[in-house]
């Protein structure tokens, strides 16, 4: 569905890049993350995969299209959910909606639909300048699906939203990955690439650092411990278990029929600390 | 609190000199002033343009040449040609022995008039040489147009400040910046005196600027600061209200384009109307700045005239603050 | 279709900002101030204080002269207002001047100095001989200064014979002009309706810079000229409204309101285009606004020309307002000059295309960054 090869970008047009040597590959119906801390390079390389910027250096086509020069029926197939909500303040959400469909050619999604599918149901008639925060960023996502997109490009997509919003956006992405939809996603927050990606990329100072699927990630960089806190004598003990070693297993078995066992954690890497690991930064 | 205004001050200057006041706009004023030291001289040559033919006389073109611009054709056709065009250029020919006049026919009357008068001249052979006038002068060599258009470019260069203080904080506004001010230590007026401070500055030395191109900066130097200080005042109180109250640039916008009415209104009235309809432009600010502005470049301002043009100016000003003050206070809080 | 769609939400935003209303709003003001306060002719006359300092039994042959010249032929006494003194006076009222005759000279030398007027002043000697001194502020030219020197060369008698005798011929018969009021609407509508265009536009595009919705739109299949193009309609459209609120009353049927629309559409185009042209060059309004204000200033420069008509420089003509003037003119104008008005409309046009669709290329490349 995309294709990069060799992406270079630089805003001064020198030897400053913002994306140096960029190449990935996104098949069909895949959730891909692109991971990495502010400045690294992720908005840059969605803006051109997106025609928001000009390519410079390299090979970019997207739903079949070279984006060199860009064919304005390649949006037919995409839909983008931006960081920065940007409706029309002086439209309700359903105009919003409803003045965006016309801008496409092919057959749409119901405004009412979609607003009440963002949890947004009672405010089709509001103004979107009269929206909190959280409510505009809703809509902004809820306009990047009016197109029925193949190719969904989403932006930081749960960022400011609660925690109950931001579950309900999750479910809605899974629910597109289902019906085929590929999706690129770009986002600092590790926990929404573990949970959603089949494979994400790390990239810092623009350039791609690796390309993996987080589950692999976690079994070539983690730790196949257990760490268990029980009760013991009326204090708590703390004892790390190897999963692997016939012993260990034994004495966890032991420990867990002995005592009272306060918490048990698998010592598995989160993509954070993975992150860090393989870049030298973190993610914030 | 000052060193908190002083700093709000200084990353303006630093910041917005970057930001918010590109420095080409500290231009303007002078190139208001070349522009009409340059107009000036030429709008002051206002006889009649005459056309006439090159085959006609030599002698009579050399005579009309002291009361007219004369532009010479090779024949009719180019002579009626020319005076089809927009401006109101009449034409002398040769008829007989005599010379007719030719216009096109939308000529002001006073335009043909001037024509005749010359032609006659011509006629009856008046010769400047036999005048039987002398001259006296008053020594004034500005042309009124000139001290006009100095008044006008004061005008425009003082509330440019204030126009472009309402955008800053209109950007300030959506960009939610101002929001920050009020949950810092500051203040809102030491907020808002702090924001004017660089429409103050422009409006202070583009004025400055202006009358210093001009030639006019010899004029009474204590009644100019009140009169500038005066109008600058306004145009950040307008400035500032239109920032506070509007909430896109749009509406920006037009609250700027609204402010020249008023201007063109305050000229208008000055220039042209006659005493009975002043009164009418009583409310408007800019025609007491105009009429104050207008006495002292022509070095006949009074300091209670200067004093009472300026306060009624500050009460105009201060009205308006006060019938807006729930607007500016509910504005900065949004 | 998307360009209607895209042109219906701009109109919609337009009807639900304060700036639509500010326009309508200025427009009735202005029409209000046209009506009810600015007279339909403005007193041309030029004041002039006039001593005769000649024999009493002269004076009857100069009062002849100046009643002669009188409109109702009578003399009227007026009190005139010096250092807070009132003095008297005799006017003399002309279609062109106002003459003031006093009793003192110095008081006649005063007036033309705290006026910034002329002042005449005659005198007869004991052989009869009429010598006139003028007193001129110091600006005048030249041209005008011989005008006065030659004028009483001769009696006023074969001077106004001579006048009285000049053939006039005329190109264009029953020329009709506008009366001053008239005469001051083309200028407000190339002020409100193509110029200001210009500034509105720019502010257009920076407001939806700001609110983001610019990059919203750059991700669908409509291009960026209809993105444009459906804001220059909005501003257009604004323009041609109120336009239209501050002519008919004023004018009545007798402008050629084709004309206008046609003309209202290429000016307001071209000045939108020109906008557009300026926003693509900068990030936001604040770095745009000395650009666009000191534009224009200098587009309104052909103002001067139009309402002192004998300045008319080559260099004037080529400042598009220039036209602009001159074409709202023939619209008001009873038959006016209709190939003028379509040929500049046409000149408009084009230029406004050119403009635009350098535009276009621009903010193809600058728009979304």
């Amino acid at each position: 569905m995309i294709k990069v090869e060799n992406l270079h970008h630089s805003y001064n047009n020198d030897e400053e890049y913002a994306v140096k040597d960029a190449s990935f590959k996104i098949p069909q119906g895949e959730i891909f993350g692109f991971l990495g801390p502010s400045g690294a390079g992720k908005s840059t390389t969605q803006g051109i995969l997106t025609g928001l910027l000009p390519l410079q250096k390299g090979i970019v086509t997207v739903a079949g299209y070279d984006v060199k020069t860009i064919k304005r029926k390649m949006f037919n197939k995409i839909g983008m959910s931006f960081e920065q909500s940007n409706v029309y303040s002086k439209m309700t959400a359903k105009e919003n909606l409803d003045f965006y469909k016309k801008l496409f050619d092919v057959e749409t999604r119901d405004s009412e639909e979609l607003i009440k599918l963002v949890g947004l149901d009672g405010k089709e008639n509001v103004r979107a300048g009269e929206f909190s925060k959280g409510m505009k960023h809703r809509l902004t996502f809820a306009r990047s699906m009016i197109n029925n997109p193949e190719l969904w490009f989403l932006d930081e997509p749960t960022t400011g939203l609660d925690p109950a919003i931001a579950a309900d956006i999750k479910d809605i992405i899974r629910e597109q990955n289902k019906k085929g939809v590929t999706i690129f996603l770009t986002t600092h927050n590790m926990f929404i690439a573990d949970e959603l990606c089949n494979r994400v990329a790390f990239i810092v100072d623009g350039e791609i650092k690796l390309i993996d699927s987080p589950k692999k990630l976690k079994l070539e960089y983690g730790e196949q411990l257990v760490e268990v806190e029980y009760q013991k004598n009326g204090d708590i003990a703390t004892e790390t278990f190897s999963t692997v070693l016939a012993e260990d297993k034994k004495r966890l078995q032991d420990v867990i029929a002995k005592y009272d066992i306060q918490s048990m954690h698998t010592k598995e890497a989160t993509l954070e600390e993975i992150f860090i690991k393989v870049t030298g930064r973190g993610l914030a | 609190m000052l060193k908190k205004i002083w700093s709000i001050f200084m990353r303006d200057l630093k910041v917005n000199l970057r930001d918010f006041l590109p420095l080409y706009i500290l231009v303007i004023p002078v190139i208001f002033g070349f522009a009409i030291n340059a107009l000036a001289p030429s709008v002051n040559d206002t006889t009649v343009s005459l056309a006439m033919l090159e085959s006609d006389d030599p002698a009579k073109v050399v005579y009309l040449e002291q009361f007219a611009k004369i532009e010479l054709f090779s024949d009719l056709g180019e002579v009626e040609q020319r005076l089809e065009e927009r401006d109101n250029i009449v034409a002398v020919l040769p008829e007989g022995e005599n010379s007719k006049i030719l216009a096109q026919g939308n000529e002001p009357e006073g335009v043909l008039v001037y024509a005749k008068m010359l032609n006659s001249f011509h006629e009856l052979d008046l010769n400047v040489e036999e005048t039987t006038a002398e001259f006296e002068s008053f020594g004034r060599t500005e042309p009124p147009l000139k001290k006009m258009l100095v008044n006008i470019s004061l005008l425009m260069t003082s509330v440019l400040g204030g126009m472009l203080i309402s955008i800053n904080i209109v950007e300030e506004k959506m960009d939610n910046t101002v929001s920050a001010i009020n949950v810092s230590p500051l203040s809102r007026t030491g907020f808002v005196f702090g924001k004017s401070l660089m429409g103050i500055f422009l409006a202070v030395y583009g004025s400055i600027a202006l009358l210093w191109i001009t030639g006019y900066g010899n004029v009474n130097v204590g009644q100019t600061v009140i009169a500038i200080g005066a109008v600058t005042l306004l145009s950040v109180v307008i400035g500032f209200i239109q920032g506070v109250v509007n909430d896109d640039i749009m509406n920006a916008a037009a609250g700027i384009k609204t402010l020249f009415l008023p201007i063109g209104a305050a000229v208008a009235a000055v220039e042209v109307l006659s005493d009975k309809w002043q009164i009418l432009f009583y409310w408007i600010p800019f025609y007491w700045t105009y009429k104050g502005n207008e006495a002292i470049l022509s070095y006949t301002a009074t300091w209670p005239q200067i004093i009472f043009y300026t306060t009624i100016v500050l009460v105009l000003s201060g009205i308006v603050y006060v019938i807006l003050a729930p607007k500016i206070r509910a504005g900065l809080t949004a | 279709m998307k360009l209607w769609h895209s042109f219906k939400k701009e109109i919609l935003l337009a009807t639900r900002g304060f700036y639509f209303y500010v326009e309508i709003a200025m427009a009735g003001l202005f029409l209000f101030l046209l009506l009810f306060v600015i007279p339909e002719n403005f007193d041309h006359r030029v004041d002039e204080y006039l001593f005769y300092d000649v024999p009493d039994s002269a004076w009857g042959y100069f009062e002849s002269e100046l009643l002669e010249m009188d409109e109702d032929g009578s003399a009227e006494v007026v009190e005139i207002e010096l250092d807070k003194k009132i003095i008297s006076g005799s006017l003399y009222q002309t279609e062109e001047n106002n003459y003031y005759v006093l009793d003192d000279q110095r008081q006649a030398i005063s007036l033309a100095d705290s006026e910034r007027a002329f002042a005449g002043v005659i005198h007869m000697d004991e052989l009869g001989e009429v010598t006139y001194t003028y007193y001129m502020q110091g600006y005048e030219t030249d041209r005008l200064r011989n005008i006065y020197a030659v004028f009483h060369n001769e009696s006023m008698d074969v001077l106004e014979s001579a006048f009285d005798a000049q053939d006039v011929q005329v190109l264009h018969e029953d020329q009709v002009l506008l009366s001053d009021r008239q005469n001051i609407l083309p200028s407000f509508l190339t002020f409100n309706g193509s110029l200001m265009g210009m500034f509105i536009l720019a502010s257009y595009i920076f407001l939806d810079k700001k609110e983001g919705v610019i990059k919203a739109y750059a991700v669908t299949t409509s291009p960026v000229w209809q993105y444009l193009l459906s804001k220059v309609g909005v501003i257009t459209l604004t323009s041609l409204v109120t336009s239209l609120i501050i002519t008919i009353p004023v004018m009545g049927t007798q402008p050629n309101y084709l004309g206008m629309l046609v003309f209202l559409l290429g000016t307001g185009f071209a000045a939108s285009a020109l906008g557009l042209v300026i926003a693509s060059y900068f990030d936001d309004i604040t770095h745009s606004f000395g650009v666009l204000f000191g534009l224009v200033i200098f587009l309104m420069l052909p103002n001067i020309a139009y309402f002192i008509p004998t300045w008319d420089p080559i260099w004037m003509k080529y400042i598009p307002t220039y036209a602009m003037l001159e074409g709202f003119k023939e619209i008001l104008l009873p038959g006016g000059d209709m190939a003028y008005i379509l040929m500049a409309s046409f000149g408009f046009f084009i230029a406004g295309l050119v403009l635009f669709l350098f535009a276009n290329m621009r903010f193809k490349k600058t728009l979304t960054i």
